[in-house]
C-alpha cells in the first residue's frame, strides 16, 4: 500500500479572471468560476500541481508547462512532448513531469523563473511514433517513488498514424502494444530504476490516490473494457486488456491468441467501481481525493473525477467489501465549458480543473480552459452524499435529513441493475438489464440514511435513482447513483 | 556572361516607416506590373515563388512582410548558383549587414529591397532585364537562402484576361476582434491585393482567425430589373452595390442560413462593395445573384483550404522541442538553431540523425485533433553521418562500442546534451557550421581523458574538420588527457 506524500497546497494568488456562466448541473452552495489561461497560447491541460508556496504548475498537451503566482502566468518549460503529468514536490520544491517517452526533472537552475536543465530521469519504456501512446501520471508516494500508466497503442490501421500497429492485437482488439510496456502502470524508483507495477490497461488517463493509500487509476471505455472505470492497483494485477501480456512474466513468447475471452476474464481483477458510458463518464480523467478537511464542503475522504467527453465532474465512494473494494459514483457537476482530464484541491479548498476538448468530442464548447469550484463555506447542499452496500439492501446517504415522508415511500426509488460482459469488442452493452423492487424502506441517522431492501446479487452495476426532497424541500441536484457491487457484506 | 543594360534604382533615400507610401521615382507613376510579395509566416518562404514580367518592363514590388523573423528581397543575375553565391556574399558583410539591408555589393544583384521587420512593407520600382529568361529572387538574411527563393521569369507575359464575373476584384486585409463588422474605413489594412479570376475567396486573404477584409470590384449587369443578392458567411458579412447596402449577416455564427437581398438596378457596370469579418473557428463565403432572368450566378467559390501549416519559428533564440518528427526515433529532440540551421537528436542512441537547412517544424501533426503524429520539417535535410553514439573505446582487436545513456540537456544558447557514456559522462553541444551547411560538435568531459578514444562518423558526403587535426576515413583519434574537442560536419553536396 502507498502512502500519500503530504498535499501542502495554497491559494495561487487571485484568479486572473472571473466568469459568471454556471453549468447547468450544480448542487447549492458551490459555483464555478473560469480562469483566464495565458493569452493567445493553446492550453490542454494535461498535468497539474500545486507547489507548497501556492503556485500552480500546468502542463500542456501543447507541450509547455506553465506557473500560476500571484495571479501571473509564466512559461516555465517548452518543448516538452505531450506532458501528461506534473508534480511538484513539496519538500524539495522538485519540479517533475512525465512526457511520453520520459519522466523529467526540470531545474531552474539560475533562478529566473523557467527551467534551464531537463535532467532525464526515466526513459526505459517502450515508445514509437504511434499516437496513441501516452504517458499519463503524476503521483509520488513517501518514499519518493512515481507512479503512472502507459497507453496502449492504436491498432486501427490507417489510425495510428504510424506502421506500427499491428502488434499484439489480441482476439482483433482495436488496441495493442507495439512498444514494451504499453497498457502496463508503473512505479520508478528515486534514483530512475523503473519497474512495471500492474499490466491489463488500456487507456488509462488518469492516476491518483485513495483514501486508504490506494494506488488509482481510471480507464477508457473500448476494445476489453465494458465502461469507462476506475482500478485499484496493486503490484502484480492484470486489469483485462490482454495485449499488455506480451511483456508480463509468464507470457513472453506466448501467443496471446491461444488464450479464450474467457479465460482473461477469470485472470483480471475487476475494476473497483464501473462508469456507466453515456450516462456518467465516457473517458474519464484523474481520481483526485477530497483532503481539504471540510472546505470543499461535505464530501471528505470522497474521490472526484472528470471526463474528457461529458465535460463533468463526479464523486466516487469506495468501501472494502469481503477484501474487494467497490463502490458508488455519482454526478457531482455537469457541463462545464470543455472536457475535464485533471484536477487539484488549492489550499483554500476549492478545486481546481483543468480542461481539453481537442480530439474527442467533448459536450462543452471550448477548446481548452481552466475552471475552479469553490464552495461557499455555510450551504450544505441535499446531495447524495454515498450508497454503501448491505447484505439485503442498500444504504443512502444523504447530506443531510430527507423529507420522511417521502424518503419512506420505496417506490421513490427505482432501481434498476445490470451487468457488463469482458470481450474484445468495443465497450459492452448493458446486459440482463432488469428493474429491482424496493421491498421496504427504513430512515436512519436522523433521516439522513434510507435503507432499501431488496434482493442484491454480486456481478451487477445498481443504479439507483432517487426521488426524494430534503426535509426543508431541497431537490437533489444530482439524483441518480451508480454501485458496483462484486460481494455483499456478511 | 552578357552585359546586363538594366538600370538598377538605388531607390530612394526616403526609406521610412512601412506605411507610409512610398513614391515612385520618375518614369515610374505608371508601371507595367504590380507585385505584391508576401512570406508564409514560420515557413522561410515567399508566398509566391514564381513572378512573371515582360522583358524590359517597368516593375513596381512591395515585400510585404507579416513574419516574426526580419526578411528582404533579392533579384539575381541568371545563373545556377548566383543566387547561392549572393547568399554567401552577405555572410560576409560582418558588422555592416544590418545598415546595408543584407544586400552585398555584386553586380550579380539587380534589385533588392530593404530588410523590413514584422508588419513592414517596402516597395521599389525597376526594370526587368531586357533579355528573356529565370531570375533568381531570394532573402538573403542569414539562413533564409536555403527555402525562401523564387524564381522571376522574363519572357511574354499573357495580358489579356478572360472576362470574370468580378473584374479589377481586390482585397484589403484587417487584423481585429470583432463580434460584428466594424467600420473598415477607420482602420488600417496590413495587406491587401488582387484576385485575378474575379470571384470572391477567402483562400488568398491566408488568415485563419481575427481578421477582416474588404473586397472591392465591378459587376457587369446584363438586363435592369429586382437583382437578388444571396449571402451565407461564417462569420459577418455585408453587401453594398454603388455603396448601398443590399443584403447582411453581421455578428459571430455558422453559415447556417442564407440571406437574400432585393434590390432594382440598371443594366451596366456596378461597383460591389463586401464586408467580411472572422473571429475563430470555421470561415465560410459564399455570395451569389439572380438577375430578372432568375438564374443564379455565383460570386464566390470556395476552394479547400489549403493544407495547415503551424510553424515554430527561431528567432533569437535555438528552440528545443521533443515531438515526433517524419523519419526521426520516437524519442527526438529537434533543435531549431538561429540562422536556419536545424537537427534532430536522439535521445535514444544519442546521436545525431540528420540535419535541415531552412524553416524549422511544422508542428500541426502534433497539434491538430489527437494530434501526436510525426511533424515536418520545413526546410531541406542533409544527412550528417549518423552511426549511433561516435565515441569509441580503442585497445581491443575492433573499436569499442560501449552504452550510451542520455541525461537531459540545458537549454542556453545552443543546447547541451549530457551523455554518460560507458560511465564517463560527457557534454555535446551542437551550434551552426561556421560556414556552409553543417554542424559543429563541441564534446568536454568532466576530467582530462585517462584513455585515448576514436571519434567515429560516415564521412561520405562529409566535409570534417577538426580541433584535433585531421579526421581520416571517418576517424580522429582523441589523445589521453583531451578534456574537450570540436568536430565540424559540413555537407558536401546539395543538401536533399
Amino acid at each position: 500500500m502507498i502512502r500519500a506524500s503530504l498535499l501542502l497546497t495554497a491559494v495561487c494568488g487571485s484568479p486572473v479572471a472571473l466568469c459568471a456562466q454556471q453549468p447547468a448541473v450544480i448542487p447549492d452552495g458551490y459555483r464555478v468560476e473560469t480562469i483566464e489561461t495565458p493569452a493567445g497560447r493553446a492550453f490542454g491541460v494535461g498535468g497539474m500541481s500545486f507547489a507548497a508556496d501556492g503556485a500552480l504548475f500546468i502542463s500542456t498537451r501543447e507541450g509547455q508547462l506553465w506557473t500560476l503566482r500571484g495571479g501571473q502566468w509564466r512559461l516555465f518549460a517548452d518543448g516538452l512532448h505531450e506532458p501528461l503529468g506534473v508534480y511538484v514536490d513539496p519538500k524539495t520544491q522538485q519540479v517533475f513531469c512525465v512526457q511520453r517517452g520520459e519522466l523529467t526533472e526540470l531545474i531552474d537552475e539560475d533562478g529566473d523563473g523557467s527551467a534551464d536543465l531537463f535532467r532525464s530521469v526515466c526513459a526505459t519504456w517502450g515508445l514509437t511514433d504511434n499516437y496513441h501512446e501516452y504517458a499519463y501520471g503524476l503521483v509520488r508516494d513517501g518514499d519518493g517513488n512515481f507512479y503512472g500508466t502507459l497507453n496502449t497503442s492504436l491498432s486501427w490501421p490507417g489510425w495510428a498514424g504510424s506502421d506500427k500497429w499491428d502488434f499484439a492485437r489480441v482476439h482483433d482488439c482495436k488496441m495493442g502494444r507495439a512498444a514494451k510496456y504499453r497498457g502496463w502502470s508503473f512505479r520508478i524508483t528515486p534514483d530512475g530504476v523503473f519497474e512495471p507495477w500492474s499490466s491489463g490497461l488500456r487507456s488509462p488517463a488518469g492516476v491518483g490516490l485513495g483514501p486508504g493509500g490506494e494506488l488509482l487509476c481510471t480507464d477508457n471505455q473500448g476494445d476489453w473494457v465494458a465502461t469507462s472505470c476506475l482500478h485499484v492497483m496493486e503490484r502484480g494485477d492484470f486489469h483485462g486488456h490482454p495485449s499488455s501480456l506480451t511483456d508480463a512474466p509468464g507470457y513472453l513468447g506466448k501467443d496471446l491468441n491461444s488464450i479464450s475471452v474467457e479465460r482473461y476474464g477469470e485472470l483480471r481483477r475487476e475494476p473497483a467501481v464501473w462508469f456507466p458510458h453515456g450516462d456518467l463518464a465516457n473517458s474519464p480523467g484523474e481520481p483526485i481525493l477530497d483532503e481539504t478537511g471540510g472546505r470543499f464542503g461535505p464530501f471528505v475522504g470522497q474521490l472526484f473525477c472528470g471526463d474528457q467527453t461529458r465535460s463533468n465532474v463526479f464523486r466516487v465512494v469506495l468501501e472494502q467489501v469481503g477484501g474487494r473494494y467497490q463502490g458508488c459514483a455519482i454526478n457531482f457537476i455537469d457541463h462545464l465549458q470543455t472536457g475535464v482530464v485533471r484536477a487539484r484541491f488549492a489550499r483554500d479548498g476549492s478545486l481546481w480543473v483543468g480542461q481539453t476538448g481537442r480530439g474527442w468530442g467533448s459536450r462543452g464548447p471550448a477548446r481548452f480552459g481552466l475552471q475552479r469550484v469553490v464552495w461557499d463555506g455555510r450551504t450544505i447542499p441535499f446531495e447524495l452524499s454515498h450508497v454503501t452496500a448491505a447484505k439485503d439492501g442498500f444504504v443512502v446517504h444523504f447530506t443531510r435529513p430527507a423529507d420522511r415522508g417521502r424518503a419512506l415511500e420505496p417506490g421513490r426509488y427505482r432501481v434498476k441493475r445490470w451487468r457488463y460482459k469482458h470481450f474484445p469488442g468495443y465497450g459492452s452493452p448493458k446486459l440482463d438489464l432488469s428493474d429491482v423492487a424496493v421491498a421496504r424502506v427504513q430512515l436512519a441517522s436522523q433521516g439522513r440514511a434510507a435503507r432499501l431492501q431488496m434482493a442484491l446479487e454480486p456481478g451487477y452495476v445498481y443504479e439507483l435513482n432517487v426521488d426524494v426532497t430534503a426535509a426543508d424541500g431541497s431537490a437533489l441536484a444530482n439524483r441518480v447513483a451508480w454501485y458496483t457491487l462484486h460481494a455483499l457484506p456478511e | 556572361m552578357p552585359h546586363q543594360s538594366l538600370t538598377r534604382f538605388a531607390l530612394l533615400a526616403a526609406w521610412s516607416c512601412s506605411l507610409v507610401a512610398q513614391a515612385p521615382p520618375p518614369g515610374f507613376e505608371a508601371v507595367d506590373h504590380e507585385v505584391e510579395l508576401g512570406v508564409l509566416p514560420g515557413q522561410l518562404r515567399f508566398d509566391q515563388e514564381e513572378l512573371a514580367v515582360a522583358p524590359g518592363s517597368k516593375v513596381k514590388l512591395t515585400l510585404v512582410n507579416i513574419d516574426a523573423m526580419q526578411h528582404n528581397f533579392v533579384l539575381c543575375e541568371r545563373g545556377e548558383s548566383v543566387a547561392a553565391k549572393v547568399a554567401a556574399a552577405t555572410l560576409q558583410l560582418g558588422a555592416k549587414a544590418s545598415e546595408m539591408h543584407y544586400v552585398p555589393e555584386l553586380d550579380e544583384v539587380l534589385a533588392s529591397t530593404k530588410a523590413i521587420f514584422l508588419d513592414q512593407r517596402d516597395t521599389i520600382w525597376f526594370r526587368a532585364p531586357k533579355i528573356p529568361g529565370d531570375y533568381p529572387y531570394v532573402c538573403t538574411l542569414p539562413g533564409h537562402s536555403f527555402t525562401m527563393k523564387g524564381i522571376m521569369r522574363v519572357g511574354a507575359v499573357a495580358s489579356k484576361r478572360a472576362k470574370v464575373p468580378i473584374s479589377n476584384l481586390r482585397y484589403r486585409v484587417f487584423r481585429g476582434k470583432w463580434s460584428e463588422l466594424p467600420d473598415f474605413s477607420q482602420l488600417t489594412p496590413f495587406r491587401e491585393g488582387d484576385i485575378d479570376a474575379g470571384m470572391l475567396e477567402l483562400g488568398p486573404l491566408g488568415e485563419r482567425q481575427n481578421y477582416g477584409a474588404v473586397f472591392t470590384g465591378s459587376i457587369e449587369l446584363a438586363e435592369s430589373g429586382e437583382h437578388t443578392f444571396f449571402l451565407n458567411s461564417d462569420d459577418g458579412t455585408r453587401a453594398f452595390i454603388d455603396d448601398q447596402e443590399v443584403v447582411a449577416y453581421d455578428g459571430v455564427h455558422g453559415a447556417a442560413k442564407e440571406q437574400r437581398g432585393q434590390v432594382f438596378l440598371a443594366a451596366g457596370a456596378h461597383q460591389l462593395r463586401l464586408e467580411f469579418f472572422q473571429g475563430g473557428g470555421g470561415q465560410v463565403l459564399d455570395f451569389a445573384y439572380a438577375g430578372p432572368d432568375g438564374k443564379r450566378r455565383d460570386l464566390s467559390t470556395r476552394r479547400r483550404a489549403p493544407p495547415r501549416v503551424t510553424p515554430i519559428a527561431v528567432v533569437d533564440d535555438a528552440v528545443v522541442m521533443r515531438v515526433h518528427v517524419e523519419g526521426a526515433g520516437a524519442r527526438t529532440v529537434a533543435v531549431g538553431l538561429p540562422g536556419g540551421m536545424n537537427y534532430a537528436f536522439d535521445a535514444e542512441r544519442c546521436a545525431v540523425q540528420f540535419g535541415w537547412a531552412g524553416a524549422f517544424l511544422d508542428v500541426s501533426p502534433d497539434r491538430d485533433g489527437r494530434g501526436g503524429r510525426p511533424c515536418k520539417t520545413l526546410g531541406l535535410r542533409f544527412g550528417v553521418g549518423d552511426v549511433g553514439f561516435p565515441l569509441r573505446g580503442v585497445g581491443g582487436a575492433r573499436d569499442a562500442v560501449r552504452p550510451a545513456r542520455f541525461r537531459g540537456y540545458r537549454v542556453a544558447g545552443a543546447p547541451t546534451f549530457g551523455v554518460e557514456w560507458g560511465g564517463l559522462p560527457l557534454t555535446w553541444s551542437i551550434a551552426p557550421a561556421p560556414s556552409g551547411v553543417g554542424l559543429s560538435y563541441t564534446f568536454a568531459f568532466e576530467e582530462p581523458l585517462s584513455e585515448a578514444l576514436l571519434f567515429v562518423i560516415d564521412p561520405r558526403g562529409l566535409a570534417l574538420s577538426s580541433s584535433l587535426g585531421e579526421v581520416t576515413d571517418g576517424r580522429l583519434a582523441v589523445p589521453a588527457g583531451s578534456q574537450q574537442f570540436q568536430v565540424t560536419v559540413r555537407n558536401l553536396e546539395d543538401v536533399r
